[in-house]
């Protein structure tokens, strides 16, 4: 008597098993970094001043390529701290200096910050918002939405 | 310079021009073809071909043999050969399972590409003994629809690009048309006589849908634009390597080389820029906007200005933001497909053509960047 | 609190632009058919990345995009029971006529939705689970084609500025009927 047999085979997605689909674990290549991200040397150069060292030091490690949560973790806080850091007369001299992707990889972390909004954090990110994209043009937003590569 | 024809208010995804240019076919977003003949500088409807059940998503003018295919959501694609100057349709046997999205002739006209959405590319040609157009499938690897084609001069090498972010090279080769023995080009070493072989396959890692493809017109090199608002171009000549830049604009859905060093790419912004390739360094970069139209200067406070602008573009008499709404370019709305009008005698393109999601197909001059 | 409205609208604004790049795309699962690619959610690489930009812990937008078609969530202010019902019933009175508005959704976007997409509850435990959306848009490449896309980014933004002044106004009208029909009624004693 089948009483048995279990019924999961009928919801598994069979289209999924299909060569042809895409798969999106193909695309996204992590690659951990050799040198691991040292807060205390960030946040001294935060109080020091020098914000721009310190999220050039960030991005350095390349942390939307990285495979390990911590480390993205770990970099988002740092950048929110510098974010709140950073007096607003500043931004604009910061964000100069930056290439593209640095600009890019900034504006991902403005739209990450956004989603967990904690006092006062979402007004001074709107101000990150203008002066990012007054550099950057909309090619900067339509990055955030397509790249795969999360932070 | 430019001159701007307005068709209908609907919008046009496609268009191509007939081989001595007096006509036109576009799609007026239907599931009808509608054929243009230039009457001195206006444009005036001479034919509608209706065959199809859905939306037609692609049509090319074949310029050696003045054969029209047409390519559209219901799966099928059909050949028109004029025959005592009306249109008579021939079906494709397309053997695909969803929409075609876009067809092109190759360069002799001989055979043509269509890509769908069922992650196949069909090479089609005519075959004498049956009296019928049959295909061979292109489908490894590509994993989801393709967007564009683009042929190689060689008549064998076709780019395409698709949504799962990549843009490849295969050969196209039909040994029922092309010659035995197909020169190798400079993409491949190999030879390339075999259907479906993948010659190259590039991602930008930006995860962006590719929307255009095109080779140069000396085909050493591919260019493509993709949803991550980036121009990129991979080079033969250089093994194969590739420069992508990230540009402030929205994404461009379609490009043309005009010569071996200009692209011109538009898109989303309603605007065509001009990009230029140095070969030696292998840099590429925006140089300039063709749309050079500035917003119309308010000349006073006009009454009559406002209420015309309060009928036309529903813009109230206090709003101030909203006068960012209304474009300053010359097209209003996305750019769809750009197309060489008309050749110059080095080989590059003098004269381009663009339609656009607002009914609009404007030409603009582009002998300068040649 | 005024002083980020239009710093929020005009970062809202930017987004949208840049969202609203829309083709047309027949549907690859299904012959024939040609559906919005945000709603489906069938094929992975069709969708973009959502994007939340939020004005405070209460107000945010939650931006979808894919290939052919964005949806736009809206989660309003809400600081007490009263503006709670009256949202509640403004937002309902318009859904429920969302085929006469075109771009709206009959449903507000729900978290279970959203929930595999974004907020990842355990990169942050201490938050406060988010409190979902109160109205959804739609919009498809059909609506950017036929109309102007710039005019329905402005619609929506014109959309957020007056839902707050409504709400309140409403409050203030309640609040005067409640006071003076309180009046009434205690003068008998």
């Amino acid at each position: 008597m089948a009483t048995n047999v279990s019924s999961g085979f009928r919801k598994i997605d069979i289209d999924s098993f299909n060569d042809d689909v895409f798969k999106e674990d193909d695309q996204v290549v992590s690659q951990s970094s050799g040198t691991s991200l040292d807060d205390k040397e960030i946040l001294q150069l935060c109080s020091a001043g020098k914000h721009y060292e310190a999220i050039k030091s960030i991005f350095d490690l390349q942390p939307q390529s990285s495979g390990d949560s911590a480390i993205k973790e770990l970099a988002f806080n740092l950048i929110m701290q510098v974010f709140l850091a950073v007096k607003t007369g500043d931004i604009d001299r910061i964000v100069d200096k930056l290439d593209t992707d640095q600009i890019d990889l900034l504006m991902k972390y403005v739209y990450k910050g956004f989603e967990s909004p904690q006092e006062g954090s979402s007004s001074n990110l709107l101000v990150w918002h203008d002066k990012i994209f007054r550099k950057s043009g909309h090619g900067a937003i339509v990055r955030v939405l397509t790249d795969k590569k999360k932070v | 310079m430019t001159q701007v024809n307005v068709f209908t208010s609907e919008p046009v995804p496609c268009h191509s021009f007939s081989p001595d240019r007096s006509k036109v076919a576009i799609s007026p977003n239907n599931n009808e073809v509608h054929i243009f003949k230039k009457d001195n500088s206006k444009w005036l409807q001479e034919t509608v071909l209706s065959q199809h059940d859905l939306r037609v998503t692609s049509i090319d003018w074949a310029q050696k043999t003045n054969k029209i295919v047409s390519c559209s959501a219901d799966k099928n694609a059909y050949v028109w050969s004029l025959d005592n100057g009306v249109w008579k349709p021939t079906l494709v046997i397309l053997r695909i399972h969803r929409a075609a999205t876009v067809v092109r002739w190759s360069p002799n006209a001989d055979k043509f590409a269509v890509g769908s959405g069922d992650r196949t590319i069909s090479v089609c040609f005519f075959e004498e003994a049956n009296d019928w157009w049959i295909c061979k499938h292109i489908k490894k690897p590509i994993k989801s629809t393709v967007t564009c084609l683009d042929w190689h001069h060689n008549n064998i090498l076709l780019a395409c690009g698709s949504t799962d972010y990549r843009a490849r090279i295969f050969s196209a080769y039909v040994k029922e048309v092309d010659s035995a023995n197909p020169e190798p080009s400079e993409w491949s070493s190999k030879p390339t006589a075999s259907t479906g072989n993948l010659i190259g396959e590039w991602t930008t890692g930006g995860g962006g849908w590719v929307h255009g493809v095109a080779f140069s017109p000396d085909g050493s090199k591919l260019a493509w634009v993709s949803h991550d608002s980036s121009i990129s171009v991979v080079d033969a000549k250089k093994n194969q390597a590739f420069i992508t830049v990230k540009t402030p604009d929205l994404p461009y859905l379609t490009l043309i080389w005009s010569s071996n060093r200009f692209i011109i790419a538009a898109g989303h912004d309603c605007c065509p820029m001009l990009y230029k390739y140095d070969e030696n360094s292998g840099k590429l970069e925006c140089l300039e906007k063709l749309d050079k139209s500035t917003k119309k200067e308010t000349d006073g406070f006009s009454a009559m200005r406002k209420f015309r602008e309060l009928d036309k573009f529903a813009i109230s008499l206090n709003d101030n933001s909203s006068s960012d709404s209304i474009s300053d370019t010359i097209h209003q709305n996305s750019i769809r497909e750009i197309r060489a009008h008309s050749l110059s005698k080095s080989g590059g393109v003098d004269r381009i053509s663009t339609v656009g999601l607002d009914g609009k197909m404007v030409f603009w001059d582009t002998s300068r960047y040649v | 609190m005024s002083a980020t409205l239009r710093p929020y609208l005009a970062a809202v604004r930017k987004t949208l632009e840049a969202a609203f790049c829309l083709t047309d795309f027949n549907s690859q699962v299904v012959e024939r058919h040609n559906k919005p690619e945000v709603e489906v959610r069938g094929n992975k690489e069709l969708l973009l990345n959502p994007v939340v930009i939020s004005r405070n812990d209460k107000e945010r937008v939650l931006i979808e995009s894919s290939i052919n078609s964005v949806r736009i969530s809206i989660a309003v202010k809400q600081a007490d029971d009263i503006e709670r019902i009256l949202v509640h019933k403004f937002t309902r009175f318009l859904m429920m006529r969302a085929d006469k508005f075109v771009i709206l959704r009959r449903k507000p976007v729900s978290l279970s939705d959203t929930r595999s997409t974004i907020l990842d509850e355990k990169t942050n435990p201490q938050q406060q689970p988010p409190t979902g959306y109160d109205i959804s848009f739609l919009v498809t490449n059909i609506h950017t084609e036929y109309m102007n896309r710039f005019k329905i980014i402005d619609f929506i933004i014109h959309f957020m500025e007056e839902i707050d002044k409504e709400i309140n106004e409403m409050k203030l009208a309640i609040n005067a009927r409640a006071r003076i029909t309180a009046e009434e009624f205690l003068k008998r004693f």
